[in-house]
């Protein structure tokens, strides 16, 4: 049953966009949406068990191999709680401003957003997770017209593939078990590809950061924008974490390389994202600020390179995915009766305060800060601040009419407490990813690794062939 | 015994609970019923102190994230009795007696900031702790009147308590560190030598300077008129701090500890005459 479920989450969404063209649309993109939800609650408990769910198809050199491990599992079921509350959100029909102005492209957007968030949480389908990605970045706010904004995610799109492009050429492959088995040998040969490759997604990272606000200020944006936003920070620092723990394993003696870069980068973009909301001018704009105080503060636990470091960082991805949407929710459905009250609660469990499950993500940062805790303590306190002087600002500016019901906000508040109150199990589950993603010798003896060797074999055909990696895959 | 200290914490928030449906269903704030209950959760308390007398404290634990050493427990003993005691009187005479120009504050709101204050009077955990300082700062800016027009003096306030909770936060990491766990209990377990430890008493400092934050002693004007210093949230917040301050005494050498314990109250106090000393210029010139 395990492996199967990783087909599944390639066929739901396709078969969704077709049916909603024939059935009706809003109950077709729900029903899709609990169903990647209910493999995604599947695909976390056949993982938690240890196993990596690897499935594949075609045989060397030609074979495509799939895998899912606990990392993936989590973050695929944070995403699809979060394109279930996007989905729950948009109005559709003739109502939905992106529908208004595209027509039955929506439906494509939105399986083509669903069916990218879950390829990109395949282990073994890097390539098409890439794909995934860089198609998400450049089609979502395409029919909301604000060219600007059409452009900066095009370049980011090319940013992001360039970064990816180079990381093939160093390493020769794109598929995450053949990097595990190659990236040692490919280090010594192609460094300065690889080296570059990740330089330049922390360069499309930060394009990335630096456009979330102006996008969700977009007035006709729908809140699954911002939710959209969200999703990609969290696929972002998945990213950053699978590359530097199966591709530049070197930070294990301590950061180097790119891998030096995370930590200041995460320190200067929450520092940036605090400041920012001083000059927000909208509502929107400074949600979008909020929004980056949480990524950054992600990346932060992220850039400490260690397991109790990436559990925290895990942990903090899946209360930014709720608590973030909670937010963005919040402020759209603000207007209506009971909305600043919601915006107060969603405020207040974005900030950390129990029993939500940001207490518990902001308690694991700030314990796995290690020799910076200083300037994580410090910068993170700042931060924290503003964001409280921020969030007077936001309950006090709500204007206009509402552009959501309220339920979809009131369901993510609800998760976000529930988060916090199972805090035990979503933390031990967390720690038990983190220790995975840095066993890498267990990518190698696992099925995954199995698929690794079929892609080595399939790469060595093509380009040069690399004495370590073959001598570490036998 | 247990189970009384369970109601006694639990019985503020449900009771808030239902005044805001009351208020939400028949359109009125019933602020006399609200004051009624805190009434009877002092009485509680008292029955409890009465209760526990010289024995063993009621106790209440629950692990929660124990990798991160997080825990939710509660201790039921003669000093947290006593303040959550007082703490149920002060909210209750706050609600009683409450001004309804300018229109008062929700009282769920004042019957929360109680459950909270009594919470950090009776919590064990310093990480919960803060948490629970934190969230009581957000329930307190509910409370704070904002007259129309004035300066924006509670967001003010809500920034200053949000930064008194993250001192509070930052001394319970701090203490976790050190010590190994941040229970209070494992604090008066402390050994002589480890209470001279550089760290424990930068600790200790960072915690009574987020205590003295707490109250919401800053800005400064607004201490001036009667009817914006009509919030019971300083009062509530200065007594929960002191407590807590006196339950962390064991950290620091006696007479630093009781130095300390003055600082709720006094930073308020300082703060409200240096805001009359410079609202003076400003005040002759109005008349």
């Amino acid at each position: 049953m395990g492996p199967l479920l990783v087909p599944l989450l390639l066929v739901m969404p396709l078969g969704g966009a077709l049916l909603a063209r024939r059935l009706p649309q809003r109950a077709v993109l729900v029903g899709v949406a609990l169903a990647c939800l209910a493999v995604a609650a599947l695909a976390v408990a056949a993982t938690g068990r240890g196993e990596v769910l690897a499935w594949g198809v075609g045989a060397a050199p030609w074979r495509l191999g799939f895998a899912l491990d606990r990392l993936d599992a989590w973050l695929l079921l944070g995403l699809a709680a979060l394109h279930l509350l996007a989905t729950l959100a948009s109005p559709g029909g003739a109502q939905e401003p992106v529908v208004a102005r595209g027509g039955p492209a929506f439906l494509l957007l939105a399986a083509i957003a669903c069916l990218a968030t879950n390829l990109a949480c395949q282990l073994g389908a890097f390539e098409l997770a890439a794909f995934g990605a860089c198609a998400r970045v450049g089609a979502w706010p395409a029919p909301l017209g604000a060219r600007d904004v059409r452009a900066a995610n095009a370049v980011l799109a090319l940013v992001l593939g360039a970064a990816l492009a180079c990381i093939a050429n160093g390493g020769g492959t794109l598929e995450v078990p053949a990097l595990v088995l190659r990236a040692p040998a490919a280090i010594g040969a192609d460094a300065q590809s690889l080296t570059l490759g990740a330089y330049l997604l922390f360069g499309g990272l930060a394009a990335a950061f630096v456009l979330l606000p102006p996008a969700l200020a977009i007035p006709a944006g729908p809140p699954a924008l911002g939710l959209a936003g969200l999703s990609l920070g969290a696929l972002a620092a998945t990213l950053i974490m699978r590359l530097f723990t199966h591709v530049f394993p070197c930070f294990t003696a301590g950061a180097c390389g790119a891998a030096a870069l995370a930590l200041p980068f995460g320190l200067a973009t929450l520092s940036g994202a605090a400041l920012a909301t001083l000059l927000a001018r909208s509502t929107r704009e400074l949600v979008g600020c909020l929004l980056l105080v949480l990524l950054s503060t992600q990346l932060i636990a992220v850039g400490s390179f260690r397991a109790g470091g990436f559990a925290a960082a895990l942990f903090f991805a899946a209360h930014a995915l709720l608590s973030g949407a909670a937010l963005v929710l919040a402020v759209a459905a603000a207007p209506a009766r009971g909305g600043r009250a919601l915006l107060a609660l969603a405020l207040l469990a974005a900030c950390g305060a129990p029993p939500a499950a940001g207490f518990v993500a902001l308690v694991a940062v700030l314990r796995a800060a290690g020799p910076d805790a200083l300037a994580v303590w410090s910068l993170l306190g700042a931060a924290l601040l503003l964001a409280a002087a921020a969030g007077r600002r936001l309950v006090a500016g709500v204007a206009g009419p509402a552009t959501a019901p309220r339920l979809p906000a009131v369901l993510a508040l609800a998760a976000v407490l529930a988060l916090g109150v199972l805090a035990r199990p979503g933390f031990e589950f967390a720690s038990a990813a983190a220790r995975q993603l840095l066993d890498r010798g267990a990518y190698a003896r696992g099925p995954a690794g199995g698929l690794g060797s079929g892609a080595v074999a399939r790469h060595t055909r093509v380009a040069a062939p690399a004495a370590g990696g073959e001598r570490e895959a036998r | 015994m247990n189970a009384a200290l369970a109601l006694l914490l639990l019985a503020p928030f449900g009771g808030a609970a239902l005044v805001a449906l009351a208020r939400v269903v028949t359109g009125r704030d019933p602020a006399r019923a609200a004051a009624g209950l805190l009434l009877l959760d002092a009485a509680l308390a008292a029955g409890l102190l009465r209760a526990v007398g010289d024995g063993p404290p009621a106790a209440l634990a629950f692990d929660w994230v124990p990798a991160l050493g997080l825990g939710a427990s509660f201790v039921g003993d003669r000093i947290g009795l006593c303040a959550a005691f007082a703490l149920g009187l002060v909210s209750a005479a706050s609600l009683w007696r409450r001004r309804e120009d300018p229109p008062a504050p929700p009282a769920a709101a004042a019957l929360a900031l109680a459950g909270l204050a009594q919470a950090i009077v009776l919590g064990a955990e310093l990480p919960l702790l803060a948490g629970l300082a934190a969230l009581a700062s957000a329930v307190a800016f509910a409370l704070e009147p904002r007259p129309a027009g004035g300066p924006d003096e509670a967001g003010w306030v809500l920034v200053v308590r949000t930064g008194g909770a993250l001192a509070v936060l930052a001394a319970a990491l701090l203490v976790a560190d050190v010590l190994g766990g941040a229970a209070l209990p494992r604090l008066a377990a402390a050994r002589p030598d480890e209470r001279d430890w550089p760290l424990l008493r930068a600790a200790f400092a960072l915690l009574a300077i987020g205590v003295a934050l707490l109250p919401g002693a800053w800005p400064w004007s607004r201490w001036l008129g009667a009817p914006r210093a009509a919030s019971p949230a300083g009062p509530l917040l200065a007594l929960a701090g002191a407590t807590l301050l006196l339950r962390c005494a064991p950290l620091v050498p006696a007479p630093v500890a009781w130095a300390s314990l003055a600082l709720p109250f006094a930073a308020p106090l300082v703060t409200a005459a240096l805001g009359r000393w410079f609202a003076r210029p400003a005040g002759r010139a109005a008349v």
